[in-house]
């Protein structure tokens, strides 16, 4: 017997006397939650196990410090983990260089690929040069830095040619080079090279996004500027740009949060040297963990990245995503 | 079209002046994608002395020693004769694969989910999965690597290194998947699986029936995208994957070695990793934006 409540809430839910008794549980289990959540309660689970006990794991880990010998056991030092920070002297220059990195990359990138893509926007042979300018981004970053270690070498890199016929280098090496490159409160010419390779690989994918931008600018603001006898600049500033302003922005959290994320580059070109000149934060972080093996020191300074993260996705939420009505 | 005739001689030739410009930026650009990549298969099928070989510095004329050579294949056939990269490349397959798969076929069931349900509190539960996929992977490896050592998956085991390097690709693939597919389950109009429930179809079956093979375009692209995505990865793989499981990005970074480092193992091998994804980004160049942007710009 089923009671007529239920049945009217899911009049799905089978009699007895039509079905049997494992089915009948079956029909009641099903009913516990709405088909839409049971579908997607794998997919929860999995990313339950996944995030949010490594999420726990490290905020708890963050208050001890991890025992180095076998038999010991983690000391709990509370807030130690970070406070210290504030005085480590290699912390602090990861956050610097961090800031750097975020600067030089994401102002390069944004200039070079919005450019490129007005540039192509509706030429000749349009899709040829899509084609070709996103494929930097398939390639690996590991082999983007072993490729542009090649090219840096000092005795057979084209790269490294190339700069010296060109006359932009004075020194002698570039990834070994702790000194600044062209001005003197750069970071440091090794750093550059980092920021090149990054710059290699991902200007196609601003590249991309802003030409998606583009093409949704409305034909008719276009062809009114055009009527009105706006220049080419005019045009840029007036018309197109408020329309890829959103675009623009998209593009720019995407990179600012990659760029947090991978540390392949560095490791392959320059592994953070010469002098920790290329060490930024998240590099600095994998030292800790993987290198010293300090789990504690690194939960601390990973929970703290991971916040910047945090705060930068629901940025990205907020902001880009609001008017969608997600 | 009738103005271009009224423009003045001057204006055209200001515009020839511009026009040419804009081609040499373009040239430019190109020439600093391509080359590097061009250096690198080249130099690839080069014996070292000749991938070695550059100008003295302002020898411009002595550029075109790049393409003066006799081409050998021995960096490649000694990367499966000495190295023995078949078992590399079948790691990095089985575990980007898996890891792919798995993504999409969970990923597909919340993405529906996720697009059709009425679900309290569903900005917190969609926020939660893109927040998994944009924490910084070194973050993440920290109490991952923890977790692995607990339940046994880094002892020297390849099937064990396999599955958490797996695992470990889905925290990233996963939530990617979710987020990339769930605007194609919101294209499809909702009486599509209203009239086929009419029609006596369970949940499931119109699910099956009807939603799937709309979304498919969006599906093959999901996969192809963490295919690229677990395929490239070298943070995760060098860490997880330990001896017994490494991928090809791993075997790659080994032939750089304290003392010296193989240029043409790793230039034969980087280019065998590069090909394939080249081809499979051609094949979602239309969903490279969506993906890359967690769908919230659109091509």
């Amino acid at each position: 017997m089923v009671d007529s409540k239920e049945k009217a809430i899911n009049p799905q839910i089978p009699t007895l006397q039509e079905e049997g008794v494992a089915q009948r549980l079956f029909s009641r289990i099903k009913g516990l939650l709405p088909f839409h959540l049971w579908i997607m309660l794998p997919t929860i689970i999995v990313l339950a196990a996944i995030t949010i006990y490594p999420f726990v794991w490290m905020v708890v880990m963050s208050f001890k410090e991890t025992a180095m010998n076998p038999g010991e056991s983690d000391v709990w030092v509370g807030l130690y983990n970070y406070t210290r920070l504030l005085d480590d002297e290699p912390f602090i220059n990861g956050v610097k260089l961090l800031l750097w990195y975020f600067l030089l990359c994401l102002s390069i990138e944004m200039l070079l690929g919005t450019s490129v893509a007005l540039l192509i926007n509706n030429i000749k042979f349009e899709n040829f040069f899509i084609i070709i300018f996103i494929m930097p981004m398939m390639v690996a970053p590991i082999i983007v830095g072993y490729l542009f270690r090649f090219l840096y070498n000092v005795s057979f890199g084209w790269g490294f040619w190339l700069l010296k016929s060109l006359g932009l280098m004075s020194g002698e090496t570039i990834l070994a080079n702790a000194k600044p490159w062209l001005f003197s409160f750069f970071p440091s010419t090794a750093f550059m090279a980092v920021v090149a390779a990054d710059v290699w690989e991902w200007t196609p994918l601003i590249f991309l996004i802003v030409l998606a931008g583009l093409k949704a600018v409305p034909q008719d603001q276009l062809e009114a500027a055009r009527v009105d006898g706006a220049g080419p600049v005019r045009t840029f500033l007036e018309v197109t740009l408020p329309n890829i302003k959103s675009v623009l922005l998209i593009a720019l959290v995407v990179r600012l949060m990659d760029n947090v994320r991978y540390i392949d580059l560095i490791y392959v070109l320059t592994k953070g040297g010469p002098a920790d000149t290329t060490k930024i934060l998240p590099f600095y972080l994998y030292n800790v963990s993987f290198r010293y093996f300090e789990f504690g020191r690194g939960a601390a300074i990973g929970f703290i990245l991971l916040l910047f993260t945090i705060f930068m996705g629901l940025f990205f939420v907020n902001v880009v995503f609001k008017k969608k009505g997600v | 079209m009738a103005r271009t005739e009224l423009v003045s001689k001057a204006a055209k030739r200001k515009r020839a002046f511009w026009r040419t410009l804009m081609y040499i930026a373009i040239a430019a650009f190109f020439l600093w994608t391509t080359l590097p990549l061009l250096i690198m298969a080249l130099s690839s099928i080069k014996e070292l002395r000749d991938a070695f070989q550059i100008p003295e510095v302002g020898d411009w004329a002595g550029a075109l020693k790049m393409i003066q050579f006799s081409p050998t294949f021995h960096h490649y056939t000694d990367l499966f004769t000495k190295e023995h990269f078949e078992h590399y490349i079948l790691n990095s397959v089985i575990a980007s694969g898996s890891a792919s798969i798995s993504a999409v076929s969970l990923g597909s069931l919340a993405a529906y989910g996720l697009a059709r349900g009425k679900i309290p509190g569903e900005q917190h539960l969609s926020f939660w999965i893109l927040s998994t996929r944009m924490a910084p992977v070194v973050a993440v490896m920290v109490p991952l690597y923890s977790i692995f050592t607990g339940l046994g998956l880094l002892e020297p085991s390849r099937w064990r290194n396999l599955l958490g390097l797996i695992l470990a690709y889905t925290t990233f693939d996963l939530p990617f998947a979710v987020w990339f597919m769930r605007s194609f389950f919101e294209d499809i109009p909702v009486e599509l699986e209203e009239a086929a429930k009419v029609d006596g179809c369970s949940n499931l079956k119109a699910f099956r029936k009807i939603i799937l093979p709309l979304a498919m375009p969006g599906i093959v692209a999901a996969l192809i995208l963490c295919l690229i995505f677990s395929w490239n990865d070298f943070i995760f793989a060098s860490i997880f994957g330990q001896q017994a499981a490494k991928t090809l990005p791993v075997a790659t970074s080994e032939l750089h070695s304290t003392v010296s480092i193989e240029w043409g193992g790793i230039l034969a091998s980087g280019t065998l990793l590069v090909v394939p994804m080249l081809f499979l980004g051609l094949l979602v160049k239309k969903y490279l934006v969506q993906g890359m942007t967690m769908g919230a710009v659109r091509q």
